[in-house]
This record gives C-alpha cells, structure tokens and sequence, in this order.
C-alpha cells in the first residue's frame, strides 16, 4: 500500500476509495501530492529532499528553470516525480492514444488542439497541450511558430496559438483562448483535439458531446464530461511507477520538455520569427 | 450590363474537362443557359472527349474554336473549368470578348496569371465569379451569427478542412523499380470518381487545389486580407504526392489585416479517416464569445443493410449554393456590383496560398505578395 501524504488542501483529488493500492494520509508517507500553488514547486522540492516521491501539480507561472530545479531536488534523493494536472489522462485522449498505439492511425501526421476557457489564468494550461503533441509525436518539434493576441483582456494577452513542426514532417496546431464569457458567473470551456494520421483519423470534440437545453433564455449547449475518472488514472499512474520503480507518465523531463517548447512559442510569437531546436536541445528564436 | 431582371445570359461552357459541377451549378439557375461547349482545337484527344461527352449530354453543340463558339452562338457568360494551368489564359480571353466570367477553382496555379485575370475584368467591365461554397447553409448561419455581434468582433477565424478522399496508392506503396506516378495520368483516372480537381500538368498540392474554399469562409467572414503566413506542408497520404513533390496534409498560421489571426488544416486524408466526405468545421473567437460551426449540418444520417462501405452515412441538407451563387452573379450583373468572390479577392487567396506554399518549403513566415 502506497500512502500519500497530502501537501496543502486540494479541491480535485480522487475518490480515496477508487485508487489501488494507495491510500491518504494526514502527515509523514513516503510519497507527497502537491497541489498547485505558488509554492508547489518549493513544496515538491522540500518533499523530495526528506526522501518522498513527489507528485506536484505546477502553479500557473512554473518556468521551465523552476521545473529543473525540481528535478534536480528528486534526482539528488532518487525519488520519483510525477508532474500533475496533464490531459494524458482524459478519458477522450487516452483512447486517441489507444487507436494510435494500436496501429490503427498509422504515423501521426497532424494534432489539431483548440482549448477555449472562461479563466483568465494567465499562462494556464498550455504546457499541457504541447506536451500532448510531444508525447503523441514522440519527440521534440523542430520548428515552434506562435502568434499572440489581446481578444478581449484588458491587459497582456489572452489567445496564443502555437505552431510545431516535427522532423518527420508531423505537424501541431494549437490554439488557446481565455476569453469565453463567463454563463451567469460560470466559467465556460472548450476543447476539441483532432489526430490525422496516414490511415485514419480521431477526433475528440466537446461539439460532438453538447447535450441541448430548453429554457426561458433559449437553447443552451451542455457538456457531459467524464466525471474526475481523469484526475483517478492520474494518481494511479503515480501510485504504479512507484511500485514498479519506474519512471511515471507524466514525468519531470516531460513538463519540463513542454515548457520549453511554451516558452519558445512566447519568443517567437514575441520575436515574429521561427524557433528552432538546437543540437544543444534549446531553442533559438 | 443587363437592366433586365428577367434577361436568359446565354453561357459558353469553355472547356470542362473536370468535374462538370461549375457548368451543372451555373444552369441550375433559369436566367442562366448553357447553349455551347467550345474549346482550342489543339487540345489532347482526352480533352475533347470529355467536352464532347459533355455538350452530348446537355444537348448543345461543341464547337473546337472559342473564340469563333462566342461568336456564332451570342454567348454573354464563359464559364470556365478546363485543366488549372489553363484557367487563367481562358478566363482573359473571355472577358476580352466581353463576357462575364464564372471560372472554377484554383483561380489559378500562378498569381502572375491571377492578375491577369484581374486586369481584363476591370478594362472589360465585366463581372467575375470565383466558384466556391459561401452559400452552404452553415456560411451563411455563420455569416449572419458574426453579422449580427453574437460574438462581438470577430477576432481569430480557425478552419479545419480535411477531403475524407483517397487519390489512388498509399504512401509508401510504390516498388522498387517503379516509376513514379504521373500526375496528369493520376488525375485523370481520378475523373471516375470526381476527385480530379488538380487535372492538368502541373502538379498541385491541397493547398492549390483546395485552399480557396477554406480561405474564402475567411475572407467572407472577416472581411480582410492575408498579410502574412507560416506553414508546414508535407506528402502524408498519397504516393501520387509524394511522387509528384506536392503536399496532401498542410497546416497555415494565418495574420491578417486589423490584427485578427487564423489558421488553417487542410488534407487530402483517405477515404477511411471519415465516415463522410471529411471533417470540415470553423472556430470563432470575438470579443464576446466563440463559435463552433461544423460545415456538413444540417444533414440526416441513413444506414440499411449491406450499405456500401464507401457510401456516405450522412446526407447534407438544404444545399442551395448552385442556385445562391448563381443569383449573386446574376444581380452583380444586373447591377453592376462584385460578386461573392470577385477577381481581386481571388487573386489575394491565390496570393495566400502561393506564400504558404513557399513558407512551407522554406520553414520561414512568409508575407503574403
């Protein structure tokens, strides 16, 4: 039985009752879950020198120095790291994945990502999106090409769309967008991923999931979501690399492999110009 | 310039060696009748074979001189759908004649000749119409959804256009020792089944033979023009392309005038990547909201036992672009006004694509000429 220790309360964890072999605990356990905050990175540091392995969701600002530095705090102990709050684990992709690893797409051609959001959380989810399109083309992009946009923010940018290119000729499209109007103060969100490959094709989209509504304000779109079953694989993934002394889906290099690509893409939609991966594996705008 | 509301434009079909819809969409229309297929006489045995069938079928003559078939039969409309390389040159000739012009897509395979185009139009006062599919009903629910502020200002425009189609061997299928597929040859046996839109000896990738449908939604919708791109093209599909050194799958980064952004996918994906012709749909960002449009709707879904495999399983409903697209030309006719899809629009789509091309093979942003 792996017991968890708890760092810092979180709104988004499982179902204790729904994980194997793992179990919370109030106080000391071998492995630690952080949730996200501004002092996740720190936190997941901490638990990694007292010899914990870590599971940490990053705060919404985490650079990709700030994930080395974790990195190394685990590394230095030999503990595992896991890095929280991806979307490998949605229900819709992890069986685009399926149909990939089975053959059934042949070689991933294109990943088309649009994320649309109510939040504006600044720079938010969007390392997790790369890092789909790495771990689906399993490797690093060559090219990065991005344009940012103010829609509707008063400040600073709300829309970035991302660009890679991979060597093979795959290629990713990705736009994220914080600037849907909140529904009577709830945000509202929306994501569709489309995954072509040379012998088939999935398409993973909230617009082919919408339930209608009849109301006094007109028709209305409802989502059918897949409950927190994302957020349950998530933490049992942690729980089995350990177990079986392995490195976990989503590991520390993963987001860290993510946020250079973002922090690429910032440069070029900065610059106007292509990024480019080097020997080194650094990107120079 | 016709005042006539009620006046029949008799059409020259100038040549239509490809899929007949423009010819078949223009004489959907009753003020609109196709009276001669005319053609040069120094075409291919194949060409005229095709017009010939053609002008049997719809009972008119088919006269190898164009010229001499403007003038013999009193034609005021060319309606244009001969191999790409050739659409330009038949579409000056025309409107050096004095007929309006409706010209099937690609406008053409080099922008030079698009401006050619556009000169002869204007000295000739004439009306132009690029063929396209702004008149499908989802356009025009999306048109009329931006028109009214349901999303405020319109502020990135995102389409996925991907041909559920195949276009003859697999990628990879070729043996050692084979020759590499001929294009034209290609094309041609792909008049069977209708997807031979890049016939002619040029090879074109999806961003030539295609691009102007998708890029066209996004110049109805926004209004403005492409100022720069970013593009990755590649052959994914299709050995015919890879063979031919023209891409099957392309995603385009999109800056337009007033700041807005877009993008584009687009592909040739193989038949088995869509239970229908493919998935089409447009994304919308404004200032008050978003919008998701799937191109194909309405439709109704049919299945039966032992339905063929390659039958599609949703069947599009209400489609009255033919018949809008025609009226629209009609009334610039009438009224001397543009069209939908006028020459200059779509010299500047031409335009776009030409720089995605390049930006494609360069790995470079590429501003839009």
């Amino acid at each position: 039985m792996i017991q968890l220790a708890l760092i810092k309360a979180s709104d988004d964890l499982p179902d204790e009752a729904r994980l194997r072999s793992a179990s919370f605990v109030e106080g000391d356990a071998g492995a630690a879950v952080v949730a996200a905050g501004a002092s996740s990175i720190q936190d997941g540091c901490d638990a990694a020198s007292q010899g914990k392995h870590v599971f940490v969701k990053l705060p919404g600002d985490a650079t990709s120095a700030s994930v080395e530095r974790l990195i190394e705090s685990c590394q230095d102990t030999g503990v595992r790291l896991m890095v929280g709050g991806s979307t490998r684990f949605d229900a819709s992709v992890q069986t685009v994945r399926q149909s990939l690893d089975a053959g059934q797409l042949g070689d991933p051609g294109l990943l088309r990502i649009h994320r649309w959001n109510s939040t504006a959380t600044g720079d938010d989810s969007t390392w997790q999106d790369i890092d789909l399109a790495i771990w689906m083309f399993g490797e690093l992009p060559a090219t990065v090409y991005a344009v940012a946009r103010s829609i509707a923010a008063a400040n600073g940018s709300d829309f970035l769309q991302i660009h890679l290119g991979f060597s093979a000729g795959g290629m990713a499209l990705i736009d994220l967008s914080n600037n849907l109007p909140a529904q009577d103060g709830d945000p509202q969100s929306y994501y569709s991923l489309s995954l072509i490959g040379s012998s088939g094709a999935a398409y993973a989209d909230d617009h082919h999931n919408q339930q209608l509504l009849f109301a006094s304000h007109g028709a209305q779109a409802l989502k059918t979501g897949a409950g927190d079953l994302a957020t349950t694989a998530e933490l049992q993934e942690f729980v089995d690399a350990i177990a079986a002394e392995r490195d976990p889906g989503v590991s520390g290099r993963d987001a860290l492999a993510a946020l250079q690509v973002r922090e690429a893409a910032l440069a070029s939609a900065e610059c106007g110009k292509v990024a480019r991966l080097t020997t080194e594996r650094r990107y120079e705008c | 310039m016709s005042a006539n509301r009620n006046e029949v434009f008799r059409c020259a079909v100038v040549s239509v060696v490809k899929h007949a819809y423009v010819p078949n969409g223009v004489a959907s229309h009753p003020r609109f009748e196709l009276v001669v297929v005319a053609e040069d006489a120094d075409r291919p045995d194949w060409v005229h074979e095709r017009n010939q069938l053609y002008a049997d079928q719809h009972n008119i003559p088919y006269v190898r001189n164009v010229e001499q078939a403007i003038r013999d039969y009193n034609v005021q409309v060319g309606v244009v759908s001969s191999e790409a390389e050739r659409h330009c040159d038949l579409s000056v000739r025309c409107a050096d004649a004095g007929l309006h012009v409706v010209q099937d897509k690609p406008m053409s395979t080099e922008v030079s000749e698009c401006d050619r185009v556009v000169e002869a139009v204007q000295r000739n006062n004439v009306r132009f119409l690029m063929w396209n599919r702004n008149f499908l009903p989802a356009l025009i629910h999306a048109k009329q959804a931006v028109d009214d502020g349901l999303i405020g200002d319109l502020r990135a425009i995102h389409v996925d256009f991907y041909f559920a189609k195949d276009s003859g061997p697999p990628k990879g299928s070729r043996k050692e020792g084979d020759p590499p597929i001929n294009w034209l040859e290609r094309q041609i046996e792909a008049h069977a089944d209708g997807s031979d839109g890049g016939v002619g000896v040029e090879p074109m990738g999806e961003l030539k033979i295609e691009g102007i449908y998708p890029l066209a939604y996004i110049q109805m919708l926004t209004g403005v023009d492409v100022r720069r791109v970013f593009a990755r093209t590649t052959a994914h599909f299709h050995q015919a392309n890879v063979d031919n050194d023209v891409e099957d799958l392309a995603t385009v980064t999109l800056e337009m005038e007033n700041d807005i952004v877009g993008s584009l996918c687009i592909g040739r994906i193989g038949a088995a990547s869509h239970p229908d012709i493919g998935e089409i749909k447009l994304h919308l960002l404004g200032t008050k909201g978003g919008l998701v449009i799937s191109e194909a709707r309405p439709e109704v879904s049919i299945y039966y036992r032992d339905q063929p495999a390659k039958e599609f399983r949703s069947r599009r409903l209400a489609i009255d672009n033919d018949y809008l697209l025609m009226d629209n030309f009609a009334n610039a006719v009438d009224n001397a006004r543009e069209t939908i899809l006028d020459a200059i629009a779509s010299r500047a789509i031409t335009a776009t694509v030409a720089a995605a091309v390049e930006s494609g093979k360069s790995g470079e942003a590429v501003e839009v000429g």
